[in-house]
């Protein structure tokens, strides 16, 4: 369908010509006005000086370290959160004394910020990797969990009473029948749990665990490194967007079959 | 192959075939909460489906028919004093070896999956592997889709998917099958096949089937008893042999004189001002 569409591949996402047009001009226009001086200040250096000091950052083994310390962090807490937020939000999905019971408190606890728990974190683990796990983890569970309960709950009755009439255990029911047809709204869930996951670990990182790519920002900007500090927020900027494209590349590759056209409007990427 | 598959199969369902696979119903209504304020939609129903017996339940639409197999299969619960047995044991969910095949065939296959996989999904953590496959290919054989293994559900006409929905009940080797208008919305030249392929399906396995149609054609051609709901609440407006010979035929069984006899007897039912009323 999407091939037809636009003539990209069933899975991979499309190389958009104009949208790259765009962004080009914007860099030099941006490279004009401070090569000019139009605008001019102390800390504002153009993409060109950014891009001369990239090289050097890629290359140096402190960065490799940061890079992988974040995206270590940032990837466990979110497959630990997502785990437990399909586990607890099946039972949401599936138990409606769960539902009744539990639900408010869940939808109260799931719009505390995360950042205003940083401050309590710290005190029990300390400016640490371990308070960095745990607030990256929080994080990761509620967007999961709020989609698995809900895309439970609109799962076609009938199919339920199929598994019945089978007599398929509950774990079958659920793993084989139940989740499969919620696979669209989970997999929004999970793509913005990652993406929360992600910007959690950087923050903390920035005001908590002295360690990763928000640390080395906070750094560059200490040092008084404009283009340094720059060429991180690139790093982390195209980090996101990567991950957000490898996600979405991954979720239409398991969704290729009936439903790929479903995951696809979902995703809102079709 | 084929045919070796297909006896294999036969075997063992005369062989395991149980001699009290029937159903007995006594006073059995049903309601739903909320639906016409908890108020049944059927009462008093009494009736008996014999092991290997082919039944029809015969109504309007809306008369119950879909809730009454329902109940029959563990997937409604009866109402207060209702009394519903298969095989001689009280129904507590859903029984053993009854199967249900729904008439919605569409939305009850699971369409990431592949024929052969949506007709072994009541296998899986049952068997090993090998004999799942095995006997999918058999259920799949006996209603004439073993060349469409893999094909996914939404690439199949009407007819094919309602044929996969069958070959995953078959499948589970039923003592009992539940049918709910299982050709209601199929043409009707697809329709006669699939009546016949029912036919000799269920006389080369002996199980007992419980079909539901409000197509009073379909239910004398297929049956060897029919039961007449009609009513509101529903009750048993006529239950009657169909004394037809047991081997049917499209066009000899519906000119049978007999046959024409049924039809408007069991019309006149269908269509009379109080049906609950025996003549
Ligand atoms: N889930 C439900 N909730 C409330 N009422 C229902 C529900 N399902 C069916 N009904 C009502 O029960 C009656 C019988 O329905 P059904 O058994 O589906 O009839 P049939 O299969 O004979 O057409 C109808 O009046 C219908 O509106
Ligand atoms: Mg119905």
């Amino acid at each position: 369908m999407s091939t037809a569409r636009t003539g990209r591949s069933a899975w991979l996402p499309g190389f958009n010509a104009a949208g790259l047009v765009t962004a080009a001009g914007i860099l030099v226009v941006w490279q004009l006005l401070v090569s000019t001086k139009v605008v001019d200040f102390l800390f504002l250096p153009g993409p060109l000086a950014i891009a001369g000091r990239m090289p050097e950052l890629l290359a140096s083994a402190d960065f490799h370290e940061q890079f992988l310390h974040t995206l270590t962090y940032s990837l466990s807490g979110w497959g630990i959160g997502a785990g437990i937020g399909i586990v607890v939000g099946s039972l949401f999905g599936l138990s409606r004394l769960a539902d009744q019971w539990a639900m408010t408190s869940v939808t109260v606890v799931r719009l505390i910020p995360a950042i205003a728990l940083l401050p309590i974190t710290a005190l029990i683990f300390g400016l640490s990797s371990s308070m960095e796990l745990v607030l990256v983890t929080y994080v990761a569970v509620w967007p999961v969990l709020v989609s698995v309960a809900g895309g439970i709950r609109t799962v076609e009755p009938l199919l339920r009473d199929v598994a019945r009439t089978l007599h398929l255990r509950w774990f079958r029911e659920l793993g084989q029948v139940v989740l499969p047809s919620a696979i669209g709204p989970i997999l929004v869930g999970l793509r913005l749990s990652l993406s929360s996951a992600f910007v959690v670990a950087i923050v903390t990182e920035m005001i908590g665990n002295p360690a990763g790519l928000g640390n080395s920002l906070n750094n560059a900007r200490n040092a008084m490194q404009p283009e340094l500090t720059f060429c991180y927020i690139v790093v982390i900027g195209v980090t996101a967007v990567a991950a957000n494209a490898v996600f979405n590349a991954l979720s239409r590759w398991a969704g290729r079959g009936s439903s790929a056209r479903k995951v696809d409007d979902r995703l809102g990427v079709a | 192959m084929r045919t070796q598959a297909l006896d294999r199969v036969a075997d063992a369902r005369t062989g395991t075939a149980s001699s009290n696979a029937g159903f007995a119903c006594r006073n059995v209504n049903a309601s739903y909460t909320g639906g016409h304020g908890g108020a049944p939609i059927f009462e008093g129903i009494d009736f008996d489906v014999a092991p290997g017996e082919f039944v029809s339940i015969l109504g309007g639409s809306g008369v119950g028919k879909t809730t009454l197999l329902r109940v029959l299969g563990g997937l409604h619960a009866a109402g207060k004093g209702s009394d519903v047995r298969f095989a001689g044991q009280p129904l507590s969910g859903a029984p053993d070896r009854v199967v249900m095949v729904f008439q919605n065939y569409a939305a009850s296959l699971l369409p990431w999956r592949t024929v052969e996989s949506n007709v072994r999904l009541g296998l899986e953590g049952k068997m090993p592997r090998r004999e799942q496959r095995e006997r999918a290919l058999a259920a799949l054989t006996m209603v004439g889709l073993a060349d469409n293994l893999h094909y996914h559900p939404r690439q199949l006409s009407g007819g094919m998917q309602q044929r996969v929905q069958i070959a995953r009940a078959l499948v589970m080797d039923p003592l009992a099958l539940l049918m709910d208008e299982p050709f209601g919305a199929l043409d009707a030249i697809t329709k006669a096949t699939l009546q016949d392929a029912l036919l000799r399906i269920q006389r080369q396995t002996g199980m007992t089937v419980v079909f539901v149609t409000h197509d009073l054609d379909e239910a004398i051609y297929l049956s060897d008893r029919i039961i007449v709901l009609a009513g509101s609440p529903a009750g048993v407006a006529r239950d009657l042999a169909v004394d037809l010979p047991r081997e049917r035929d499209q066009v000899a069984t519906k000119a049978d004189p007999r046959y024409l006899e049924l039809r408007q007897e069991i019309y006149t039912v269908m269509h009379s001002s109080d049906p609950r009323r025996r003549p």
